[in-house]
């Protein structure tokens, strides 16, 4: 009751942006207002930390996008000696260490470092959440073996589990991307099943089954809906901690060969790191860039979501 | 013996085994719930009426079952380990439940026009347009006002009256033949208290739908009841018709409450303190061998103490599980 008290104060005294005449009978803009999605979005626009986040990721993601058409240098090429500063030779970030374009590699390297982040958290998301929501949800002995198994997977040092996933199946961007989903999953189900146990005994999902819901509505339509903030927020930083995964995998020479990413440019730039310190600081701070907009961004989601903070 | 009851419960028991025996949270019980008809479950907090609720619709919460045998029928058919398809089939459709609190028990995310055509959807398999026009004619008919509006509107845009308001549509939307109403004005003020129980009579009228009613509130059960089950500690003490019940109390613990109902205390004009049972339910690991209620009851005897009233039939319809129920019902 306080919660949705809240929420509703919180409209009240929200932003300074929406002035509504004290006497306005304007209903249909109320409840629009009040929409869950809205009001999320209203709180996360007046963050300023997670709208930078959001610039930054944005500019990154048109960088990858376009980029390669407006700049058409292949990676791979040599275009100028070795270790040319930047700005010198035509080449804006200058090349490494054996003479290949740093800012063709910082933009298709950005496009397998987001496309690897993206795809593996959405397989992180889609392992943790089913096995979180069938463990949260059945309890009993479902939820003992799923525990067991999520467990069995906490405990590998999931680096280490990657690794030989990546050198098991030769290392290719879907190997990759599957690898890191199947390392990561773990925290994700256990947060799915904590929500899940909380709501299952909520007086709206024992109404859901007096009018006959069946178990997977109870789930999907009834109970996940409930449980999304927390998991929004998670897939987030998951975007972020797959970039990091990827690059160190590269870094440590196991990322795509035939790929160029952040993660490899260091990799393989860093004998040279005492001689030039660009061929490793540049991709460095591009993978801090990503990682740092993505938690910006998580951060300012948990912020819009979290209904206990709304309150202030 | 003609057709067969629309709701008939017979020596239901619901209970769960634990180390230091069976716990029982309802005991022998039986109840015929007629069409048309508003049947009241009065008792304390533990006296097993919500869990008899949750029986019919097959929704006791673990650890607690069903044992021993007990029979639950809808129009003849046994729900008593019918299959959850079934079940699922009945709930929403035949027997449908109002809940205690109109704030927890709509789903937070979703317009409550949604989680009513939710149940058309799911029961009548009416397409969104449909589904939603329904929902529209069901706020219409509890009674909230500009429905076309407030049918996109979200549960924490409504207040405790309008929401309990919504959860009746829900409940209704299918037409079923059984309310359950489980404590449907404990959470609201008085004055809303009396609006909702004007549209359960209301809605009972239009649609024909029966009502099982489970309160605490004996004045409640003066306002709706058509005849009234009173339980106590899983058993039931006393069964009749509401006026009969209420004017002549066959129980010492009927008559206890009866005198416990602040509405008596505004009758009578003077101001005097309100009378209150002694004691508290006994602890269902503990109870007594004799009557569950001896050790509260200010007319108990040693007979009271040493052996359990059975349930003794007074007239048609009217019985009370006390050794002084023909004494006390005259």
């Amino acid at each position: 009751m306080t919660l949705l008290d809240a929420g509703s104060g919180w409209q009240a005294t929200g932003p300074a942006g929406m002035p509504e005449p004290p006497g306005s009978d304007e209903i249909a803009a109320g409840s629009a207002a009040a929409r869950p999605l809205r009001e999320a979005w209203r709180m996360f626009a007046g963050n300023p930390l997670a709208l930078v986040g959001l610039a930054i990721l944005a500019g990154i993601v048109v960088m990858t996008i376009i980029g390669p058409y407006l700049y058409p240098v292949d990676p791979f090429d040599i275009v100028g000696a070795p270790l040319t500063p930047p700005g010198e030779g035509g080449l804006l970030f200058g090349s490494d260490y054996l003479g290949r374009d740093m800012l063709a590699g910082i933009i298709h390297g950005g496009r397998a470092s987001l496309t690897v982040g993206g795809f593996a958290a959405i397989i992180t998301m889609a392992i943790g959440i089913s096995i979180g929501a069938l463990a949260g949800f059945y309890g009993g002995w479902a939820d003992r073996v799923l525990m067991r198994v999520t467990e069995f997977f906490q405990v590998l040092p999931p680096l280490l589990l990657a690794m030989v996933l990546v050198t098991l199946f030769s290392p290719t961007l879907t190997t990759i991307t599957l690898s890191i989903g199947v390392v990561s999953w773990t925290n994700v189900a256990r947060l799915t099943r904590a929500e899940f146990l909380k709501i299952r005994s909520l007086d709206y999902v024992l109404a859901g089954r007096a009018v006959g819901a069946r178990d997977r509505r109870l789930i999907w339509r009834v109970i996940l809906p409930n449980a999304l903030p927390p998991l929004v927020v998670a897939a987030a930083l998951s975007v972020g901690v797959a970039i990091l995964f990827e690059s160190g995998l590269s870094f440590l020479g196991l990322g795509d060969p035939n790929v160029m990413s952040w993660g490899m440019m260091i990799g393989q730039n860093k004998q040279v790191m005492l001689d030039a310190w660009w061929p490793t600081t540049i991709p460095g701070a591009a993978i801090f860039a990503a990682v740092l907009s993505i938690s910006l961004i998580g951060d300012g989601l948990n912020d819009a979501l979290n209904p206990r903070l709304r309150r202030r | 013996m003609s057709a067969a009851p629309l709701l008939q419960i017979e020596h239901l028991n619901v209970g769960f085994d634990t180390a230091m025996g069976a716990i029982m949270v309802v005991r022998d019980l039986d109840l015929v719930l007629e069409e048309g008809e508003t049947l009241c479950i009065v008792g304390e907090s533990g006296s097993g009426k919500s869990m008899t609720a949750l029986a019919i619709m097959g929704l006791v919460p673990e650890p607690l079952r069903v044992v021993g045998g007990g029979s639950i029928k809808l129009s003849g058919e046994e729900l008593v380990g019918a299959s959850h398809r079934r079940l699922r089939q009945i709930r929403g459709k035949r027997i449908s439940m109002v809940f205690q609190e109109p704030m927890s028990s709509l789903n937070p995310v979703f317009s409550v026009g949604e989680q009513i055509a939710e149940t058309l959807r799911l029961h009548e398999g009416l397409g969104r347009r449909d589904a939603r026009a329904a929902a529209i004619e069901m706020l219409q008919a509890v009674g909230i006002p500009a429905p076309e509006r407030r049918v996109d509107d979200y549960p924490h845009q409504m207040s405790g009256g309008m929401r309990q308001r919504v959860m009746i549509a829900m409940a209704l939307a299918c037409r079923p033949a059984i309310l359950i109403a489980d404590e449907p004005t404990t959470a609201l003020d008085v004055t809303v208290q009396a609006q909702i129980m004007d549209l359960l009579k209301d809605v009972q009228r239009r649609f024909g739908t029966a009502i099982l009613l489970i309160t605490h509130d004996i004045g409640i059960v003066a306002e709706a009841a058509d005849r009234v089950i009173v339980l106590y500690a899983g058993r039931r003490v006393e069964e009749g018709s509401a006026e009969e019940v209420l004017r002549r109390p066959a129980h010492p613990y009927t008559a206890a409450l009866v005198a416990c109902a602040p509405q008596q205390l505004l009758l009578g004009g003077e101001r005097r303190i309100l009378p209150e049972i002694p004691g508290i339910v006994p602890s269902l690991l503990r109870m007594p061998p004799g009557c569950a209620f001896a050790p509260r009851c200010a007319r108990a005897t040693a007979e009271c103490h040493a052996k359990a009233p059975p349930l003794l039939e007074l007239s048609a319809g009217r019985a009370s599980a006390c050794w002084l129920a023909t004494e006390l019902g005259r």
